[in-house]
């Protein structure tokens, strides 16, 4: 809701040509508002720091990562097309950073803990790109990390055969070297233009 | 290399040649679900260990009205039909009862939309390999039609990740 606004105010803005403007007023500023690639939302209060358990049974929190560039990806082991597609174009979006990779940290949070276990997470996450970590938490950690990053979930009735499935906010999410979350990026995003993003918050 | 045994190559082909003929009723029914229906482009996403589902998609054209309503697959434990929908970045897959497909009407179950869904997967899929589907389709006069279909089992993203 919150993110709708404001890409709806910027667009505004930009239709009504008070752009421009406030550019002029403050072009630093403005201009580092609008050179991503995908939604800015820097100081909205989305998302905060936590403490999961990473698949090597290490405790993790955000902060540990603090001088990365972090990209979470929220999503489930069981899910076929969704979260393996993201996580794939997450590991070739880190291999066209090359060298400046080192400096990102991808971090896939399970909202399915009951099936994710840390011995499915550990085959799953290093899969895709071996410096990946998978985490996870009992229900009601990751309800709260969940909520704060406003990533919906909802796990389906099992049906016949005990499979089911878990809706699930299927986004990306950018926090910069200072642990901050700074971008949003949702369906439609692109190798090219995650690249893009993760390089100008590397380069800040 | 080790010189081939000739007892066992001969065991192999006695079972080939069960195997075969096993195969005969199959093929022979595949012959008049293929002359009903037609599958092309059928493909598997690529899974990684640890990944207990896998996805199929394909296209299908039939010259009669026909509902798929099961889709079996050696791949896996069991296979089921999903709808997929993403409204608001939130993704929500639904199991599909049945599937239609309409005379020269093109059904296409792809990435985004209705798929099947390979529940509990023997072991991974690899790029390259390919996986044996048996959709079975329920006709207007209620009878059934099976369609084998080899899937292709393809890398996880557009572009092959290389080196892996």
């Amino acid at each position: 809701m919150v993110i709708e606004s404001r890409r709806d105010l910027l667009r505004i803005l930009a239709a009504i040509g008070a752009l421009p403007v406030v550019a002029s007023c403050g072009r630093k500023s403005a201009a580092a508002t609008v050179k991503f690639e995908y939604t800015d939302i820097t100081g909205l209060g989305i998302g905060s720091d936590f403490r999961l358990i990473d698949h090597h049974g290490r405790q993790r929190t955000l902060a540990d990562f603090r001088g990365k560039v972090v990209a979470i990806f929220f999503g489930y082991t069981h899910c076929p097309d969704m979260c393996p597609t993201a996580l794939a174009e997450l590991a070739q979006a880190l291999k066209q950073l090359g060298r400046e990779s080192d400096d990102v940290q991808v971090l896939f949070i399970t909202v399915d803990p009951e099936r994710d276990t840390q011995k499915v997470l550990a085959q799953y996450t290093p899969a895709f790109e071996p410096r990946f970590l998978g985490l996870y938490g009992d229900a009601s950690t990751t309800s709260a990390i969940a909520a704060s990053f406003k990533v919906f979930f909802a796990a389906q009735r099992p049906n016949a055969s005990g499979n089911y499935t878990v809706d699930h906010t299927a986004a990306v999410y950018l926090i910069d070297r200072r642990g901050r979350p700074r971008l949003y990026l949702g369906g439609g995003r692109t190798v090219s233009g995650m690249v893009h993003d993760i390089k100008l918050l590397l380069d800040e | 290399m080790k010189a081939v045994n000739p007892f066992r190559n001969r065991y192999a082909s006695a079972i080939l040649l069960m195997v075969c003929q096993l195969l005969v009723p199959l093929a022979s029914s595949a012959e008049t679900g293929d002359a009903v229906v037609q599958i092309r482009d059928a493909w598997v996403r690529e899974t990684v260990p640890g990944q207990s589902t896998g996805v199929a998609y394909m296209r299908i054209r039939s010259k009669e009205s026909l509902e798929l309503i099961e889709v079996k697959s050696t791949a896996s434990k069991t296979a089921e039909l999903h709808r997929m929908s993403m409204k608001d970045d939130v993704m929500r897959m639904r199991e599909a009862r049945a599937v239609a497909v309409s005379p020269d009407r093109e059904v296409e179950l792809g990435p985004n939309g209705t798929h099947v869904m390979l529940v509990d997967l023997k072991r991974p899929l690899k790029a390259g390999d390919s996986v044996v589907l048996n959709l079975s389709f329920r006709r207007a006069n209620g009878g059934k039609l099976i369609v084998p279909v080899r899937a292709v089992v393809k890398s996880m993203a557009e572009e092959p990740m290389h080196g892996h």
